[in-house]
């Protein structure tokens, strides 16, 4: 419980007292992380918390299982390291600092519910804590491209969040329980559950920003400020697709047409976008569109698991997620360490960075390297069980997918790598950006790196 | 006995120096160096340790499972260690080789960073015990030799990382098909004497049919078979060091290996034989070979000639492949030495050339013999042996592959061999002769710094002394125990029983 409620403390704190925001911030993402460490590896799991003693139906239940602590554990860690770039970016400007606090608390707050909630109903108002927060830190810095964005993004993610309620309120009319565990018992096949979770499930895809939905995110992404994209990006994405994985897989709500088309669809996404990554010009964008193409990895898996119900796709699509979490908000904060000396992210006026800021440049190949899925990263894992249970079941579409994916990846993670490497254009002598700014990226990128040892005692701990 | 920890740790010391190095600051100059030379020569006492230890039957073997029933496998075999010693040793004199070179240029931290990690790649790959391993250092082996090829930054190194990037993750990734493809036949299996894929003759032939120009294809980039190669001249504008390490021991060795343990250790001598996988590779190296050595008449750039040159040698060492019987099995693989050890003479003395008067074409060496005595030297035992003179080790290689072209039965690969030898001849004598006996156009003014009475900086000068006093050792000591013919007919023997 307490894992909920310690970022709302904070949120409290740091609202109360906003000129000392720097130190409790960072003690309360530390905290927070402390926590999650704790309840992961050192409390019995998977273990069922009734709030107050009421149970279902009636009363709130969370669900602690090792598959949601994983991603509460990606959650708080991507949180400190982002945490402490902004501490530094932040520094001085109080009063931006003290609201992106408040608001990445409530993010926390939101995502952390969402990981451990165990009914619809809980796990909407999760998804609106999220989309809210989440709204609120991409019009941080009140640029007039950043708020047209965040004006979509909030029409988007209302949208979103109304077809979810709908669907939810379908099911309830139907089934007369929220709880999943209940619901999945109660299930039968009709055309309203049927139409429920299509709502449900378009709503869903709205957020993640799965292709032909995804107009929204490039622009929300691409203009937020860099730490407000390394959450968005890594982080809030993850919470609604997490929420669909979850419906399909413990609330029995999946089926095979849909899985069928949701897998088509992100086959679609990750050419589209990968491509269109390609044609971008400025950093921030390219780094924004190969989010959209990772984000068709993730669903192709609900078109792989038709044929393989084993673990093999599921585990490569975790792995993905995780390996998606941290690489790609550390190469967002990267190139926010970069962009800062800048100002700018057009990739011609970063022509030669790598010559001032070689350690930025540095963690942003190393999160391309798992964005890329090169061994030995935790993306590379990911991708191979995912290829591996494709090619077992001849499913050669989708195994060329991944490599036409995989190849376009590489080419549109080396474009902006080669500028950094050539000769600076200008002479103008640029310092380089400050230290705390540039390790956050480089922890979370080699976290990503590391992590790729350890895929077999991560799958073990899921699926434990 | 299994020994569990030696394999690991010899791919960890050149992980631990490279990582160490990147946080070293431009100026630590001896602590960069120490840590550089000492890592190279606990390696190479390692290796000879396990040798040693291979030789008295012990089994060095480390394992760990990552995802799946799908092992990370590092041992120390014959073949591996055939390679294995190889880079190793090349390694410490391209280190020393490397410090001389770069004294005083900007980056050092980055490139001998890189460096060091590329040689964990490069052991990585000889020590790798399954195909998954094989293919993680491979990519690795990309990833760690980018921005060595970049290293100077100019709008030509950025071209030519972007060209050897192309081909390069193009191979990679028909690497991971043909490896994923072949994991969801078999399962996980590791690499054996003889073959593990007899199994499955019958009832996956065309599968096995079509992922062996899978493999081919992703091995044939990086040992630059011909149609493959058009990265290789251009990545000659990587610094020297580099450049000698990509032609001898890394990049392109890295793709030969590969295709050895292809034939030998995963389809098997005798399946590839029965599966008619042989004969096109054959043609596909001939082929290779008169190619390579066709353009290198025409480089008026020492390095490019070099760079052709090895397009036409590291498929003598497929070409030994390819012919079935032991004694073209013995050709092959010890060219896999030879050519390393000729093949980084030759670049050390360019580097030596062009570092020194910045002479850097063949039209311009025109008594450069006189002034750089030592360094031509070197130079010329490299190139008769690439020739084939004997006693020189390029002789060796091309004796056993003719007589392993007449043992499987193809006469006109002995054809081949002349005429790839004579072209040999017309591309390094004229080299050769320019060095010692042209008469000098101008007067070589040197570019850099050095002992007055040296003809160049030392640290230049005796790695490739060293190297081409192997060139002959080799083949003088020939019938020595841990001679590389030995060894190569001790895993030969493996390979056929």
């Amino acid at each position: 419980m307490s894992l909920v409620l310690t970022p709302l403390y904070f949120a409290l704190m740091v609202f109360l007292w906003p000129k000392r925001a720097n130190v409790v911030a960072l003690l309360g993402l530390g905290v927070q992380f402390g926590l999650t460490l704790y309840t992961a590896f050192w409390t019995p799991l998977p273990r069922r918390i009734t709030l107050g003693d009421w149970g279902a139906p009636l009363g709130i239940e969370l669900w602690l299982s090792p598959l949601s602590l994983l991603f509460c554990l990606l959650s708080s860690a991507v949180f400190l390291g982002v945490g402490l770039y902004a501490n530094t970016a932040y520094k001085n400007n109080h009063k931006e600092r003290s609201r992106f606090f408040v608001l990445a608390f409530f993010l926390s707050l939101g995502l952390t519910l969402l990981f451990v909630s165990d009914d619809v109903f809980n796990l909407y108002v999760a998804l609106e804590i999220v989309g809210l927060s989440a709204i609120g830190l991409s019009a941080l810095r009140p640029t007039k491209e950043a708020l047209r964005a965040s004006l979509t993004y909030l029409f988007t993610t209302l949208v979103g969040s109304g077809a979810y309620l709908l669907g939810v309120a379908l099911l309830y009319g139907e089934y007369g329980v929220l709880s999943l565990d209940l619901l999945s018992k109660a299930l039968v096949s009709s055309p309203t559950s049927n139409i429920a979770f299509g709502l449900m499930a378009a709503g869903l895809i709205l957020k993640t920003a799965l292709f032909p939905l995804h107009f929204w995110l490039p622009k929300a992404h691409a203009n937020a400020t860099s730490p407000v994209s390394a959450l968005l990006s890594g982080l809030v994405i993850k919470g609604s697709f997490f929420l669909l994985y979850r419906l399909w897989f413990d609330g029995g709500l999946g089926n095979e047409t849909l899985g069928h088309g949701l897998g088509i669809l992100g086959g679609v996404g990750v050419l589209y976008a990968s491509v269109l990554a390609l044609l971008q010009t400025k950093l921030k964008r390219i780094i924004a569109y190969s989010t959209v193409a990772q984000i068709g990895y993730l669903f192709l898996v609900f078109g792989l698991v038709k044929f393989d119900d084993s673990l093999v796709p599921r585990g490569g699509i975790l792995l993905l997620a995780l390996a998606h979490g941290l690489a790609k908000a550390g190469m967002f904060l990267a190139a926010g360490a970069l962009v800062y000396v800048h100002k700018k992210d057009d990739l011609a006026t970063l022509q030669g960075v790598g010559s001032y800021a070689p350690l930025s440049v540095f963690s942003f190949g190393i999160a391309a390297v798992s964005i890329m899925g090169l061994p030995p990263s935790l993306g590379f894992f990911g991708k191979w069980l995912l290829l591996l249970s494709a090619f077992e079941h001849r499913e050669m579409i989708v195994a060329g997918v991944f490599i036409a994916g995989g190849v376009l990846s590489a080419g549109y993670m080396f474009r902006p790598l080669s500028v950094f490497f050539a000769k600076p254009t200008h002479t103008l002598s640029l310092q380089r950006p400050p230290l705390w700014l540039e390790l956050p990226a480089l922890g979370l990128s080699l976290g990503a790196l590391a992590l790729g040892f350890f895929t077999s005692h991560i799958l073990d701990y899921a699926h434990g | 006995m299994v020994n569990t920890f030696l394999p690991l740790v010899l791919v960890l010391v050149s992980l631990g120096v490279g990582v160490s190095i990147f946080f070293l600051k431009e100026e630590a100059f001896k602590t960069r160096t120490t840590l550089n030379l000492s890592g190279a020569i606990i390696k190479l006492l390692l290796i000879s340790i396990m040798l040693w230890g291979v030789i008295e039957g012990r089994h060095y073997h480390f394992e760990a499972t990552l995802v799946h029933g799908v092992k990370f496998v590092l041992r120390a075999d014959a073949l591996a260690l055939l390679f294995g010693s190889l880079s190793a040793l090349l390694w410490l004199l391209t280190t020393v080789y490397a410090i001389g070179y770069l004294e005083n240029s900007p980056n050092r931290s980055r490139f001998f960073g890189f460096f060091s990690l590329c040689v964990m790649s490069s052991v990585g790959i000889a020590l790798s015990g399954n195909l998954f391993t094989f293919f993680i250092f491979y990519e690795l082996l990309t990833l760690t030799t980018y921005p060595l090829v970049i290293h100077r930054q100019s709008e030509e190194s950025i071209k030519a990382g972007k060209i050897y990037l192309l081909y390069t993750i193009g191979g990679g990734v028909l690497l991971l098909v043909a490896t994923v493809w072949l994991y969801s036949i078999t399962g996980a299996m590791d690499f054996a004497y003889g073959g593990y894929l007899e199994a499955f003759k019958q009832t996956h032939a065309l599968e096995l049919y079509i992922l062996f120009f899978l493999f081919l294809g992703a091995f044939g980039v990086k040992a630059a078979l011909v149609g493959l190669h058009g990265w290789l001249p251009r990545a000659m504008v990587a610094p020297a060091p580099v450049s000698a390490l990509l032609h001898a021991v890394a990049v392109v060795k890295a793709g030969a290996f590969g295709v050895v343990r292809l034939v030998y250790d995963v389809y098997g001598i005798t399946l590839s034989y029965a599966l008619h996988l042989l004969t096109p590779l054959m043609v596909l190296s001939c082929a290779t070979i008169l190619f390579g050595s066709i353009i290198a008449l025409f480089q008026d750039d020492l390095k490019k000639r070099l760079a052709y040159s090895t397009v036409s040698q590291v498929s003598y060492i497929l070409l030994g492949v390819s012919l079935f019987g032991p004694l073209g099995t013995i050709g092959g693989l010890v060219h896999l030495v030879n050519q390393g050890l000729m093949k980084i003479t030759l670049f050390f003395c360019a580097g030596n050339f062009a570092e020194t008067y910045n002479i850097k074409k063949v039209s311009q060496m025109a008594g450069l013999g006189a002034k750089m005595p030592l360094t031509s030297f070197a130079f010329t035992v490299g190139a008769l042996g690439m020739i084939g003179l004997p006693p020189l080790a390029g002789f060796v290689s091309k004796w056993y592959l003719g007589l392993g072209a007449i043992e499987a039965g193809f006469g006109w690969v002995l054809g081949v061999l002349v005429a790839s030898s004579l072209l040999n001849a017309a591309y390094f004598l004229p080299v050769v002769y320019t060095l010692w006996f042209a008469k000098s156009t101008e007067s070589f003014v040197p570019h850099i710094a050095f002992h007055p009475r040296a003809e160049t900086r030392l640290l230049l000068l005796v790695p490739p002394l060293l190297t081409a006093v192997l060139v002959v050792g080799l083949v003088l000591f020939a019938s020595h125990d841990l001679s590389a013919l030995s060894w190569v007919r001790l895993i030969t023997r493996l390979e056929y029983q």
